[in-house]
């Protein structure tokens, strides 16, 4: 999928162990939107969205990344089942936004632009937002540390509120984070509207660390409102595999077996 | 003074219920019509702008080209325009379903990644989306329909609908139910929504789109960014808020409503003659009164407001039952416009209930009794200047009607005259209802001398009458003769329902005739397949592919596929129309009426130049050499004109070039007929015509809705799409002869109650009841004769200005003037039959009159 999930999934290199004393909850996050230094990342992943009636969809793709957080480019193709396969999206990220959006369609031959779209509109029918989808940087939001100590799947947690900087570009009033003390990544996420409405929940689980950055293979997104969730798993994942900058572009995005 | 004279007003009323009710019935009808077409035109406005809003979502501004549509980069370009917040490519398609009913289907083509954003989608089961959006975009054969459409054809998610496409018939998946809420509300639900993309690449647009809905940021406004995009897109393609694209549509079908607008018009002025009549008579009746009322004071200002208060009161009560009526009536007729729309533009309207407006209403109230005050004024007025030792010594003492006199005669011809010279030398660029003046002109002059021409008429008609039916047909003549405003009312009332049948049918009989010998002309290709059952389909056309597939049946010696579309042009729009012009010239003998036939044909078939109907030079002034510029959605079009041809395919005028020129300039491969030329052994054999027609059938069935004619049946169907279009009119101009009717019913009831005495004394002295009975029933013979060949004269003038005048004005053509001759040797024995059993109710009265109290009767 896109980059907000690679940013949460990619997360710190070199997570400080030892916290002298509680850091402040900006640079628990710098630390958390660092820990991934690779230059470009590579996964497969089965991605399965359950609807309220509890019925699965399952979709598989491959996913590429070039560049850093903020400053990427991104190629996603989906491979099963038949009816998607070699549909593919593009996508560049400058400065935090992913306005520049191509998708490919085998069975008509083509690419489209993709428009800007609607924060609050779901992304293909997944749980995903496409303000989700979005590369969040870390200056879009504000933080502050309101939690200290919560136990969450076993590990001590800081309890982390973000706000948005521009409260009118984000779907979102507020968002916890709870990220371990012991791991540089955010392992359960709860976004809020304006109404206090708990909109979504992120939950990260097997988490393992590879080539040294700290990866969750598994990741849920549920929407509690519409009682719908997706769930993501990270089959296989690989960095620095040294890509090249002509798989980011419109010509390679419709070479449907190109990924 | 004026309550006193209500008491004497409401006594005669109740005194003549039956003539109350038919003269207030008289105005009811016209008022009904007149209402009804204006509800109906407003309601079928709104219902078509209805459907553009509803599409329009929350759109603020829309980029619309020609039908073509233009190239979808424009898209880029405008939803880079700063100020824009969103920007959604759309294409629309009235589709054929591929079951049993073959029914029609609007398809919406939208950006279904973003479109959200800009229309409102209201998902059934429980508001989840569409179950799999990743799939719906995939797959090209993804669509959503409404759920009035899948409950109508029992469909539900993941079932099969089979849609007639430019590619073929292709079967569609059904991804997803709307409510019919929202864009689910238009058409009817007969809708359906599918990703743009796709519908491109289905319905064989190429990379074109049909148009651009947009919003603007906040900090915009919609003016400052309609001006932004205007000065960034190609010129030809319009930046305009969805509210114009109604007036656009009403721009369009503006040459229905002034038909229908003619029609109810007329229906009034037939209405004017009832009331006259009525009150003519009602005065007559009441001269002794009149005179006893005048005797004890009363002022000639009271006699006459008397009259036109009795008037106006009956006006309001007509024209209060008319708008009853003709809100009903404007049900069927809104239905009638919307088909004729839907059938003649391809506009999709969304049924809606007729739009009551209380302007209309008050506007159809004050019509009807300014009509009525009208139609009472003179017979008002001559009541007031009565007499009064005149009208008490005796009613037969009366004056003799002066209604004869010269000054009315020579205004009467100046009129006609003035009328006449007006049709033949006034420039077409007159505006529109300054010509219709010239009919009026006509009209009224008529209406002036027609008690001369009945006076003529009566005396031609005495001696036969009295030869053929003895004495009653000279008593009913007589009768005629006696009282000429009575007669000159109801023959005006006739003469006016009947000029308009016969003017009406003259007109589309030449239309129809004209337009058959240019198809003659023409339209020689042995069998041709059109997309539509009807004229055309805007958005439904085959592929080249297709008429290749044709092009391969044995038999077959050459296909030519025509595209043919509307553009803007000047301050309208115009036909464009693109065939292979090698072949036409190969078929059409002497095509060009002005224009060097050789350079022509080598300039048009090289593409270095256009061909344009000569109604298009009369409405723009242009000749041979001058240059016609178009906005192709590639670049401007610009070539000099090197033919001009006698063309009836569009009343806006039409412009013809080669089909390879065309298909670089507006990059349009489509299709919309094809013509079909056999081997020259074959033409002549029906049986082989009819075979290769068969294995064209066979080729396509299943895959492609096509509609195959023969040369001979293509023309008949031309034919009817031009009666269907003219329906409506037919429809009022029977109004008019019902009111027409109405009026001889009216005045022989009163011809009846005038004469009891005089029919009395027959009786007294001999007369049987089968001799007043036959002079009755004469006398509406006679007058229905005298309606005919009036009507006639009318009609003849009235047909001169419509294949003149109005037939210039509206679609710059020249129509011959051919009267139906046919239709008036019909006309009149149907007329007197009519007329006849209008008459029996009066002739039964008359038959049974009291002979005591009829001589008696003053």
């Amino acid at each position: 999928m896109n980059n907000m999930i690679s940013a949460i999934i990619l997360s710190s290199i070199l997570w400080p162990s030892l916290f002298t004393s509680a850091p402040d909850a900006r640079t628990i996050m710098e630390t958390v939107y660092k820990q991934d230094n690779s230059r470009d990342t590579s996964w497969r992943a089965v991605m399965d969205v359950y609807d309220r009636k509890g019925t699965m969809r399952r979709k598989k793709f491959h996913f590429r990344k070039l560049g850093s957080l903020g400053n990427s480019r991104t190629l996603l193709r989906f491979f099963d089942p038949a009816e998607v396969r070699g549909v593919g999206l593009l996508s560049l990220n400058i400065g935090g936004t992913s306005d520049r959006q191509w998708m490919y369609t085998p069975a008509i031959q083509r690419v489209r632009r993709i428009a800007a779209q609607e924060r609050r509109q779901r992304f293909l029918g997944t749980d995903f937002t496409n303000e989700d989808m979005g590369e969040r940087v870390l200056d879009d939001f504000t933080y502050r540390l309101i939690g200290e100590g919560e136990v969450v799947d076993g590990r001590r947690t800081w309890k982390i509120e973000a706000r948005p900087v521009s409260p009118d570009r984000s779907q979102y009033a507020w968002i916890y984070l709870w990220v371990p003390q012991d791991m540089p990544y955010a392992t359960l996420v709860e976004m809020y509207d304006r109404n206090g409405q708990r909109l979504r929940i992120l939950k990260a689980s097997q988490l393992e660390k590879i080539s040294g950055i700290w990866v969750a293979r598994n990741l849920e997104m549920s929407s509690p409102v519409d009682n719908t969730r997706t769930v993501l798993f990270i089959e296989e994942v690989r960095f620095n595999t040294g890509l090249k900058d002509d798989l980011f572009t419109q010509q390679s995005l419709e070479k449907p077996n190109q990924y | 003074m004026i309550g006193a004279l209500g008491q004497v007003t409401s006594r005669q009323w109740g005194a003549h219920r039956l003539r109350t009710l038919l003269t207030i019935l008289g105005i009811s009808l016209g008022v009904a019509v007149f209402f009804a077409v204006r509800t109906a035109n407003l309601t079928l406005i709104s219902s078509l702008t209805m459907t553009v809003e509803k599409l329009a979502g929350k759109a603020t501004l829309q980029v619309v080209g020609n039908e073509g549509g233009f190239p979808e980069s424009v898209w880029e370009t405008v939803r880079d325009t700063p100020g824009v917040h969103v920007a959604q490519p759309v294409i629309e398609v009235l589709a054929n379903i591929a079951f049993a009913d073959e029914s029609s289907l609007l398809i919406v083509g939208v950006d279904m990644l973003g479109d959200g954003e800009l229309r409102e989608y209201q998902f059934d089961e429980e508001g989840s989306e569409v179950a799999d959006p990743l799939v719906a975009l995939a797959q090209p054969d993804s669509i959503l329909v409404s759920r009035t459409f899948a409950e109508k054809h029992h469909l539900s998610d993941g079932d099969k609908l089979p849609l007639y496409t430019s590619l073929g018939r292709k079967e569609f998946i059904i991804r997803g139910i709307f409510k019919p809420a929202g864009i689910g509300e238009i058409f009817d639900g007969q809708i359906a929504v599918m990703d743009v993309f796709n519908a491109q690449f289905i319905f064989n647009r190429g990379r074109n789109i049909d148009r651009i809905d947009l919003m603007n940021e906040p900090e915009v406004s919609v003016d400052e960014l309609a001006a932004r995009i205007r000065s960034r897109i190609p010129a030809g393609i319009e930046v305009t808020p969805p509210t114009a694209r109604g007036q656009g549509i009403e721009k369009a079908v503006s040459a229905m409503r002034i038909g229908m607008l003619i029609a109810s018009f007329i229906a009034l002025l037939v209405g004017v003659f009832i009331i006259f009549n009525t009150f003519n008579i009602a005065v007559s009746q009441r001269w002794k009164e009149i005179g006893v009322l005048r005797a004890i004071g009363v002022e000639r200002r009271n006699i006459q407001a008397m009259f036109l208060v009795e008037a106006l009161v009956m006006g309001m009560i007509g024209s209060a039952c008319g708008i009853a009526l003709g809100y009903l009536l404007a049900v069927g007729a809104e239905r009638l416009m919307s088909e004729v729309a839907a059938k003649i533009f391809s506009y999709v309207a969304t049924q809606q209930p007729p739009v009551f407006r209380w302007d209309y209403a008050l506007t159809s109230f004050a019509m009807g009794t300014i009509t009525s005050l009208i139609g009472s004024w003179l017979p008002s007025r001559s009541a007031s200047r009565l007499d009064p030792v005149l009208a008490l010594h005796n009613i037969e003492t009366r004056q003799r009607e002066s209604v004869l006199g010269r000054p009315r005669l020579v205004l009467g011809l100046a009129m006609i005259v003035a009328g006449l010279v007006c049709v033949r030398y006034a420039p077409p660029r007159v505006r529109l209802d300054y010509q219709f003046g010239y009919a009026l002109l006509m009209i009224f002059g008529l209406v002036l001398i027609l008690p001369k021409i009945v006076q003529l008429i009566a005396v031609v008609l005495r001696p036969l009458m009295d030869r053929i039916f003895g004495t009653e047909g000279l008593l009913a003549v007589e009768a005629m003769i006696q009282s000429p405003r009575r007669t000159t009312a109801t023959v005006g009332a006739l003469m006016i329902g009947l000029s308009f049948v016969f003017s009406t049918t003259a007109y589309v009989q030449s239309y129809q005739r004209t337009v058959s010998d240019w198809m003659e002309r023409f339209i020689n290709s042995d069998l041709i397949i059109s997309t539509s059952e009807m004229a055309r389909s805007r958005t439904y056309h085959f592929s080249e592919e297709l008429s290749q597939k044709i092009a391969t049946i044995p038999g077959i010696r050459r296909i030519e596929n025509v595209r043919f579309l509307f553009m803007p042009y000047a301050d309208d729009s115009i036909a464009v129309v693109s065939f292979e012009m090698e072949g036409w010239f190969a078929r059409v003998e002497d095509p060009l009426d002005i224009g060097d036939p050789v350079q022509a044909r080598q300039q048009l078939v090289d593409g270095t130049g256009v061909m344009v109907s000569r109604n298009l030079t009369t409405r723009y002034g242009l000749s041979i050499g001058d240059t016609l510029r178009l906005q192709s959605p590639t670049r401007p079009f610009e070539r000099p004109i090197v033919g001009i041809i006698d063309d009836y395919t569009s009343e806006k005028g039409a412009v013809f070039l080669d089909r390879r020129v065309y298909r670089e300039y507006w990059n349009d491969s489509a299709v919309d007929l094809i013509d079909v030329n056999l081997e020259q052994s074959l033409k002549s054999d029906p049986a082989a015509v009819a075979a290769i027609r068969n294995q064209i059938q066979q080729a396509i069935r299943g895959e492609h809705r096509a509609f195959i004619y023969t040369n001979t049946e293509y023309r008949r169907w031309v034919l009817e799409l031009i009666d269907g279009f003219f329906l409506v009119n037919y429809m009022q101009t029977a109004v008019a002869v019902i009111i027409a009717v109405l009026g001889i019913i009216n005045t022989l009831i009163i011809s009846i109650a005038e004469r009891q005495r005089e029919l009395g004394v027959l009786r007294a002295i001999g007369g049987l009841r089968r001799q007043i009975r036959r002079m009755v029933l004469l006398e509406a013979a006679v007058m229905a004769i005298v309606g005919v060949i009036s009507g006639t004269l009318a009609g003849m003038m009235n047909t001169w200005f419509l294949v003149r005048t109005a037939a210039t004005m509206v679609g710059g053509f020249t129509i011959p003037f051919r009267f139906p001759v046919l239709l008036i040797i019909i006309a009149l024995p149907m007329t007197i039959i009519i007329s006849l059993l209008a008459a029996w109710w009066p002739a039964r009265k008359a038959v049974n009159l009291n002979v005591v109290e009829a001589i008696g009767y003053e």
